[in-house]
């Protein structure tokens, strides 16, 4: 019997349109996987920008709600398109007890995300004595220990109108705002802007919250109860803000164009505090 | 044999490559449908927290309108007492209000917003200082008019201080007797029963009084006719007939939601004895027997008849019509009506001065307000 010899490895036809076949597939897969990384690297850079836009929004409209336009105790202290200065409350509470130099605190501040700090914040207590003198502030110069009865309770030590204390209409108990004057604005630092903040009452310098924004990338515009823009305090009645931030980097596009993204926002901010 | 089957030992790369581009696939795949997730866990946290604020703020107004009237400035200073709550589906707020002495409060609510197993998703608690701010009527006579006043038939004014007999442990020593009418046109037109004035007492009796003009009349401190009248509980139109205080069947509080309930002035034991409402009246009604206390507010002309008991204020923007019998007025009646107009006053009725009734109604009929200065507050 004859046997026939067995075939091994492949033609060279063969060998050809495999590797032509793999070339495609490998080109196929390249493709893919470059389409796949510049949209996962788009997406990430939409998502840091649109993140970047809310919590700058976030940020602004946490720290304006609560500014009293009113003209006898304004928060709104200083403004600008690309800057807003301001007394930002810090906590709220009761008072059991005033004095020319003490505010004693039922419980510890609420609405605060920290400890009042001397040096830094101030109080505002509500006496009610007259048109000028609702309410009245001092520094606060220190924190002391519980006097209001209850284990939680503060005492701040600080320096108040004894006249207005004298005259005040309220009471047993008072109510009570801490505040630190802030400074948000638009800055430029290493060749970019950012939304930058700093505490006017602690002497800081201004630091950056969020960014990078465009070179106008910040613009707050205050209006007055008939909407047009309101250049003093006292006539403000709404607020909005406008964000324009570009991602960090830069992405590559449909036919390889590399582009930076930009995006804005636009946000109403709903002050409570303003007369109606 | 020749097999003619596939060759065993034949190599290839198509598997492992279709693996590889496959997981590489999945894994591509798998971070995009996370990132897609925590971007929509985040929107619906920001949401979440944007609804249990708007929740919390809900409850301020609805416990405005569910404000205790009768006992508000009753509260014991520095005790939270609950003044509301409610629930919209999954999102809850919790409200209660604590007085701090004086005319100031603390209102607080608490939004919350549950998910769908009932867990905490978002909470936010508000607060708002909250303070009384009672309008200041001009007390310088029984009746404050700017138009022209007949009275006669056996009506009778009296500008001194009356205290009601049912008031007794609540009011003030009376204070001093002021003119029973000051009117800016002149002297009124007396008609029988009224002849030559004889139904007026007071200290003076009749004072010409040019100051009492329209703004006099219709501005009262931090209030006007029409911020007042905007902020009336009671609504009332055409003929109201016996209007008398109305108590909820289920509390036994007083009821403000009835419109014809004007509080109880006569019995202290009544749930509506401190119930003070403020009543705007449309031009043209008629109000007959029955009693009532508080401010009442008439947008036109307005007829009060047949033994009706107020005991407050009344302000009238157009002509008063008050007749008899046994229709009385105790407090302050102030008449804006037009200088060429007649109100007309007769009787048999009765108006007296009462700076307890005035203060009262004042004080107890208005809304509290938010303290100037910065009254909202993240609590």
């Amino acid at each position: 019997m004859r046997l026939r010899r067995r075939r091994h490895g492949f033609t060279l036809v063969e060998s050809m349109v495999a590797l032509l076949l793999t070339v495609l597939v490998l080109t196929l897969v390249y493709r893919v996987l470059v389409a796949q990384q510049r949209t996962a690297s788009l997406q990430a850079q939409q998502a840091f920008l649109q993140t970047n836009l809310r919590s700058a929004t976030a940020f602004i409209s946490t720290e304006l709600r609560e500014v009293s336009t009113d003209s006898s105790n304004p928060d709104l202290l200083a403004f600008s398109a690309e800057s807003v200065t301001y007394r930002a409350t810090r906590g709220s509470g009761i008072a059991c007890g005033l004095s020319p130099t003490s505010v004693d605190l039922v419980g510890s501040p609420r609405g605060a995300f920290r400890r009042p700090q001397p040096g830094r914040d101030s109080l505002l207590v509500y006496v009610g004595a007259g048109p000028g003198h609702e309410w009245i502030s001092g520094p606060v110069i220190g924190v002391g220990s519980p006097s209001c009865g209850g284990s939680s309770s503060m005492r701040l030590s600080t320096i108040l109108d004894s006249v207005a204390l004298a005259a005040a209409s309220t009471g047993p108990l008072y109510p009570i705002r801490l505040f630190e004057i802030m400074q948000i604005k638009l800055y430029q630092s290493q060749g970019n802007h950012w939304l930058g903040a700093r505490s006017v009452s602690a002497g800081e310098v201004i630091q950056p919250v969020l960014g990078p924004l465009d070179s106008n990338g910040l613009a707050v515009t205050f209006r007055d109860s008939a909407g047009a823009i309101a250049t003093r305090s006292f006539e403000v009645r709404s607020g909005e803000v406008v964000i324009r931030a570009r991602a960090a980097q830069t992405v590559h596009g449909p036919g390889g164009v590399s582009r930076l993204l930009r995006d804005t926002v636009s946000v109403v901010i709903p002050l409570r505090n303003t007369r109606p | 044999m020749r097999s003619r089957g596939p060759h065993l030992d034949s190599r290839g790369v198509a598997l492992p490559l279709t693996l590889i581009v496959l997981t590489v696939l999945m894994l591509l795949t798998g971070m995009g449908l996370m990132l897609a997730r925590l971007e929509s866990r985040s929107a619906d946290q920001s949401l979440a927290a944007l609804q249990a604020t708007a929740t919390a703020e809900s409850g301020f107004e609805l416990a405005a309108g569910r404000w205790p009237v009768e006992a508000w400035d009753t509260l014991p200073p520095g005790v939270p007492v609950a003044s509301g709550a409610g629930a919209y589906g999954r999102q809850l707020h919790v409200d209660s209000i604590t007085h701090l002495g004086g005319p100031v409060y603390l209102q607080t609510a608490v939004g919350e917003v549950l998910d769908a197993g009932g867990g905490p998703l978002a909470r936010s608690s508000l607060g708002r200082w909250m303070r009384a701010e009672p309008p200041r009527f001009p007390d310088r006579a029984a009746i404050m008019a700017r138009g022209l006043l007949e009275l006669g038939g056996g009506m009778s004014v009296d500008g001194g201080d009356h205290v009601p007999v049912p008031w007794g442990t609540v009011c003030p020593p009376p204070g001093s007797t002021v003119a029973a009418v000051a009117d800016s046109t002149g002297p009124p037109v007396f008609s029988s029963g009224c002849a030559g004035g004889s139904c007026l007492t007071g200290s003076p009796a009749l004072e010409v009084d040019s100051t009492a003009s329209d703004s006099l009349l219709s501005s009262f401190g931090p209030w006007d006719f029409t911020t007042l009248r905007a902020a009336a509980s009671q609504h009332l139109a055409g003929l109201i007939a016996d209007p008398a205080p109305a108590l909820d069947s289920v509390s036994g509080r007083c009821d403000p939601a009835v419109p014809a309930n004007l509080g109880e002035p006569l019995d202290p034991s009544s749930p509506c004895f401190r119930f003070f409402p403020i009543a705007s009246v449309a031009p043209g009604s008629r109000i007959e027997r029955g009693r009532g206390q508080g401010v009442l507010l008439a947008d036109g002309d307005l007829e009060l008849a047949d033994g009706f008991d107020f005991y407050g204020v009344i302000v009238v923007a157009g002509r008063l019509t008050m007749v008899g019998p046994g229709t009385r007025i105790t407090g302050l009646v102030l008449l804006r009506h037009s200088p060429s107009d007649t109100a007309r006053l007769t009787g048999p009725g009765e108006v007296a001065l009462s700076r307890c009734a005035i203060t009262r109604a004042a004080g107890r009929s208005v809304p509290l307000r938010p303290l100037p200065g910065g009254s909202w507050s993240r609590f």
